[in-house]
């Protein structure tokens, strides 16, 4: 299944769940700033809470710009993720994101794979 | 209102009913005859047609009297389908005087053979006599009220009403001359004829007075026209025969009436023959103004266009059309071009924007083009050359109104260049204009533009087309300015408010002064991309008396992250004093801010990154909360990044924060220049979309290691980096904070 939301050109984010998989893959892609957050937030606690999935690995290859206020959602939500026994891993980093997410230490917080199906199998050990 | 009518008819038909009655008194008796008896027949029948006409009236005119208000609007017409319908009436009046005629022929063909006898002496022929003659004056009243419409269309009603009645006083004194002659009141002979023919020679020159001025005739349109020479013919046609009918002596219709009443026959044969000359007035006035009528055509679009311009100029100040200066530019142009029936037509308006003064000394030009592409226009305005003929020292049209201030027409350009510009159906044709009008659009004593109209045609215009476009220019350059004065007073009082609030925030967060730091000359800079920013920067002294720059960052913008900005803010500056080092001072923010955020996870997505540095004793150390690196500039043209690790606060919990963070020394010697900066400054974008990143920005530090002043450094790079965003504008708070180590004498 896939539910989907998006702003024209600006920002789109999609969520995939494989048949008997309880991780659900959201894939990210355009421009998470300011404006677009409020979007994202939006759809991260429809996924966590309306549809209780709490393994996320957010897909970040298509995204082109993240500002803090796009940090700031995840920020919000791990949390409660934790809380709920799940996490949120962040897999495929273009090289530019990482940068802002590194100066943030966001390392530090979030496992951070080069593939999907890395940060799939992350959740299973 | 009808059951007035319903009165004034009974009214009438009583009277008639007494005429009835006095027949049937004269007849047995025969005591009254002559003209006493016919004074009398005709004063009742005058008093019956009186109050038949004033049932009419309120029946007819009247109440119609409100369409007539409408169809006076189409002033051109009107007039014409009143002589159109009065058509009918005449035509009626032929057939009622040919009635009787026809009424003879049936009656010799069905009973008598003999020809029909008019037996005085017979009781029924006085009665039917009379019931003919009643209806001849009903007829003779909707005549009558019918010419007293089209006499009084587009007249003065008082100078009309005098002319209407001396013609009436005339025809009813030649009635009465008649009467007084065939009933031998006046001795038959050449000079009572002579008095009768000098009194209908006044009844024919109050009839040419009549139609002397016939002021709707102007305004009726070439095709108003032709209907107008069509009906007044045949008016004037069944005039003469109603004439002919009434006042021969040989129809039957004619001793009828003169039985009936003599005094009403002579009345009806002056009516007749004053219609027959009104019409023939009518008809040969419109043939004769037929060559006028495209003029006159010409001349009432313009007085339309006026008319709508008016109603438009009253309309706009009140309407929403003043919040929409655009459109409202286009309307007027429109206007202009339907006003002058010019093919095309355009404007330019320097107007003063009081609010935006940094661009074009608060300049600011509203164009607007109909039918007509900017390219165009412009080098119609621009071009010299093109009119050696109109006789005008003029360095171009636009020069030529800077000049003059006065409106002029071009009648004929000697230039054959082809302009391009798009026609009523939006497709591009090339076409030549011949013909312009430029009048000037001045406010206070100044020339602020001008309003252009220009036709194909050569010698198209004229001084009234001058005329009109004045007073069309008035209007509209009132219109514009003020539309621009209520854009500027929305524009001022929005930027007003935001404004108020983002200087209260700014001043509370942002130091005034720059600390006294020994060796060091310090500047920086904060510049919110909204009205509220998010980045911040201060100047605090530690526990260890050693002096802190900080330069801070929230995640967010606007009012909320401005607020969590001051919180923040608020915190270090609580926490420097009594902290042993900048460790220290982030470890206790991030758990003071940790502890205020609300725990809703919505609510708390806001963390700061903050980057310190202090100078004492211990030298120069950074430390570093996720935020930027710090950016050290040798004298040398070197340069590095500084980036230890750390945390932005408000991310997480202590244990973690606590280890990871890092505090570095930084190696100063004189001449090196330190920068914190935020990502506003390195995000900056071109317009390809390029960001400006750390080497660019270090490379417009090193270009200015001559700048031995912090302030004149700091600008320096701020105004390269708005170089390279062209657009001079920022997506993000940018903050810049120079450190600039003196040169040791």
């Amino acid at each position: 299944m896939a539910q989907e939301t998006s702003t024209p050109s600006r920002f789109h984010v999609a969520a995939f769940t494989r048949p008997g998989s309880p991780v659900a893959v959201i894939e990210l892609g355009g421009q998470l700033d300011a404006h677009t957050a409020p979007e994202f937030e939006r759809f991260l606690e429809r996924t966590v809470r309306d549809e209780d999935k709490h393994q996320l690995v957010l897909d970040f290859e298509k995204l082109d710009y993240i500002s803090s206020a796009g940090l700031g959602v995840l920020m919000g939500l791990i949390e409660e993720v934790r809380a709920g026994g799940g996490d949120i891993k962040l897999a495929k980093l273009p090289e530019k994101i990482y940068h802002v997410l590194d100066l943030l230490g966001f390392p530090l917080v979030f496992q951070i794979f080069s593939t999907i199906e890395e940060a799939e199998s992350a959740f299973e050990s | 209102m009808r059951t007035r009518a319903l009165f004034y008819i009974v009214f009438g038909f009583l009277i008639l009913g007494a005429l009835l009655v006095l027949d049937l008194v004269a007849h047995s008796y025969s005591a009254m005859h002559g003209a006493l008896l016919e004074l009398i027949r005709a004063g009742l029948q005058g008093a019956a047609m009186l109050w038949f006409a004033r049932a009419a009236e309120v029946l007819f005119f009247r109440t119609s009297s409100v369409s007539r208000v409408e169809e006076v609007r189409q002033a051109a017409r009107w007039p014409i389908v009143l002589v159109e319908r009065f058509s009918i009436v005449l035509g009626g009046s032929v057939l009622l005087a040919l009635a009787p005629y026809v009424f003879t022929l049936s009656l010799r063909r069905v009973t008598t053979p003999g020809p029909f006898k008019i037996e005085p002496e017979r009781f029924a022929t006085v009665w039917s006599i009379d019931i003919l003659g009643f209806l001849w004056l009903v007829m003779l009243v909707v005549l009558l009220m019918s010419f007293w419409q089209i006499v009084f269309v587009r007249q003065s009603p008082h100078f009309a009403r005098r002319r209407f009645i001396s013609w009436a006083v005339a025809a009813g004194f030649f009635a009465l001359f008649t009467l007084w002659r065939d009933e031998g009141v006046i001795p038959p002979g050449a000079w009572s004829g002579s008095l009768i023919g000098a009194v209908a020679l006044v009844v024919g020159i109050a009839a040419l007075l009549l139609g002397y001025r016939l002021p709707w005739l102007p305004h009726a349109t070439r095709e108003g026209k032709q209907k107008l020479l069509m009906f007044a013919a045949i008016n004037t046609v069944l005039a003469l025969a109603a004439l002919i009918a009434f006042g021969g002596d040989k129809l039957p219709a004619d001793e009828i009436f003169e039985r009936y009443a003599l005094f009403w026959h002579s009345a009806a044969v002056a009516a007749f023959g004053t219609l027959a000359i009104y019409f023939a007035l009518v008809f040969f006035s419109t043939l004769f103004t037929l060559s006028s009528t495209e003029l006159v055509e010409r001349k009432s679009a313009e007085v339309q266009s006026l008319a709508r311009l008016t109603r438009f100029s009253s309309d706009i100040l009140s309407s929403e059309l003043l919040l929409d200066l655009p459109k409202l530019a286009e309307q007027i142009t429109a206007l202009a071009a339907e006003a002058t029936e010019s093919d095309c037509a355009w404007l330019e308006l320097r107007t003063t924007n009081s609010f935006n003064v940094g661009r074009n000394n608060g300049e600011e030009i509203i164009r607007s083009y109909a039918s007509i592409g900017e390219q165009a226009a412009e080098r119609i305005m621009q071009e010299a050359e093109g009119f050696p003929e109109a006789g005008l020292q003029i360095p171009s049209p636009r020069g030529e109104l800077e000049r003059s201030r006065k409106p002029f027409v071009i009648r004929r350009r000697i230039s054959n260049r082809q302009y391009l510009f798009p026609n009523a159906q939006q497709t591009t044709e090339n076409r030549e204009l011949h013909s312009l009008v430029a009048v000037p659009l001045i406010r206070k004593d100044e020339v602020r533009g001008g309003l252009y109209v220009a036709k194909e045609r050569e010698d198209a215009f004229d001084d009234d087309d001058l005329t009109v476009l004045t007073a069309f220019s008035d209007v509209a350059s009132l219109a514009l300015e003020t539309a621009k004065l209520v854009q500027n007073s929305i524009e001022k009082q929005k930027f007003d408010g935001e404004l108020r609030a983002a200087r209260v925030m700014q001043k509370s967060l942002l130091p005034e002064r720059f600390p006294a730091i020994p060796g060091f000359d310090i500047y920086a800079i904060s510049i919110p991309a909204y009205d509220v920013g998010g980045d911040y920067y201060d100047f605090s002294t530690l526990w260890d008396a050693s002096t802190m720059i900080a330069i801070g960052d929230v995640s967010g913008k606007g009012i909320s992250a401005s607020l969590y900005m001051a919180e923040t803010k608020g915190v270090v500056q609580a926490l420097a004093p009594i902290m042993a080092s900048m460790t220290e001072l982030l470890d206790g923010t991030n758990a003071a801010l940790l502890h205020n955020s609300p725990s809703t996870a919505s609510l708390r997505r806001s963390f700061v990154t903050l980057g310190l540095v202090s100078f004492g004793k211990k030298g120069v150390r950074f430390v570093r909360a996720g935020h930027t690196p710090l950016l050290h500039v040798s004298k040398d043209g070197s340069f590095r990044f500084l980036q230890p690790r750390g945390m932005a606060v408000g991310l997480i919990h202590q244990p973690i924060f606590t280890e990871v963070l890092e505090e570095l020394p930084v190696e100063v010697s004189s001449g090196d220049v330190l920068v914190l900066f935020s990502d506003g400054i390195t995000d900056a974008r071109n317009p390809e979309g390029k960001e400006l990143g750390y080497d660019l920005l270090a490379q417009f530090v090193r270009q200015n290691l001559d700048v031995t002043n912090a302030r004149d450094l700091t600008l320096k790079v701020l105004s390269s980096v708005a170089e390279y965003t062209q657009s001079g504008n920022f997506d993000d708070d940018a903050t810049l904070v120079v450190m600039r180590c003196l040169e040791k004498l």
